[in-house]
């Protein structure tokens, strides 16, 4: 199966490292959609089909944190998987993010395998 | 800044770049500042446990180099040179969230500025370095410099 995976940064370079790392991990890929906010996120997410969200926090307009808590207000969005990707350290903050029901975490820098287990963890959860 | 501290944050610059840019730091001697034609800073405040902010210079020809193994395509790709800024901005951005981590442990949360970049002369390198939070390092046979400004002081020990 592939999964049509939506990558949040506002970072074009990070966007690129992460679609390049979705590949040489070997995650089935069906469309990648890419968004340099969490409020574009927002409406990419409102008129594809997502199977998976890798979200920065750090970004202008609407961050991560904001654009899981839009998530998760919405009935139709609120089900999509979710990891964050991004140099956060603090575990108060990851804490935070898990409850509001984000599904992973992945630090950055990260490899191909730490992406492909993290994507791997969440979705086969996911469809459990 | 004690001796411990800068080379915990030296190791923290060196891992990164390692991990995320294929780019291997020396920590030997450092090569002049000043023979260097320019660098390219980036820059990153932050706020929470602690304010301050963190700033990384490399050559220019490096910054290319980032990108270009964060694109996997040459140096002198178009696509490269044009992704200079960002890539030297991603990678002070994970540069700056592992320092933090270093500086106070991961209990604290920091919320950081947006990324800012800009060119640095040769002639203000030496500045940077000699500020209380600066430093020069080798990597890849270049300097590349990095600092810390925290108003409050950089703290001196590992966090508990």
């Amino acid at each position: 199966m592939a999964y049509n995976i939506l990558v949040v940064d506002d970072s074009d370079t990070m966007r690129a490292v992460i679609a390049k790392t979705i590949g040489l991990a070997g995650i089935a890929l069906g469309t990648l959609f890419q968004a340099v906010n969490g409020a574009e996120g927002i409406e990419v997410l409102k008129r594809e089909w997502v199977d998976l969200v890798l979200a920065d926090i750090n970004m202008p307009v609407l961050n991560g944190v904001g654009m899981v808590a839009q998530m998760k207000a919405d009935p139709a969005l609120g089900d999509i998987p979710v990891i964050i990707v991004s140099t956060e350290g603090s575990v108060t903050r990851l804490q935070g993010l898990k409850d509001q029901g984000v599904k992973g975490f992945l630090r950055k820098p990260f490899t191909p395998e730490e992406l492909k287990k993290a994507v791997e963890t969440v979705l086969g959860a996911h469809h459990e | 800044m004690n001796e411990d501290t800068r080379s915990r944050i030296e190791n923290v610059l060196f891992e990164v770049l390692e991990k995320q840019a294929f780019l291997f730091g020396d920590p030997g001697e450092v090569p002049d500042l000043a023979a260097v034609d320019g660098y390219l800073a980036a820059s990153v405040s932050f706020a929470g446990a602690a304010a301050g902010r963190v700033s990384l210079a490399v050559p220019a020809p490096m910054a290319a180099e980032l990108a270009s193994n964060f694109l996997g395509c040459e140096a002198d790709d178009p696509a490269a040179e044009a992704a200079a800024a960002d890539a030297c901005k991603e990678i002070l951005n994970i540069v700056c969230g592992h320092i933090l981590t270093e500086l106070y442990g991961s209990a604290p949360v920091f919320d950081l500025g947006l990324l800012e970049s800009g060119p640095l002369g040769s002639g203000a390198a030496s500045d940077w370095v000699a500020a209380e939070g600066g430093m020069a390092l080798s990597v890849e046979g270049s300097p590349v410099l990095l600092r810390v400004d925290i108003p409050g002081g950089i703290p001196p020990g590992t966090p508990a």
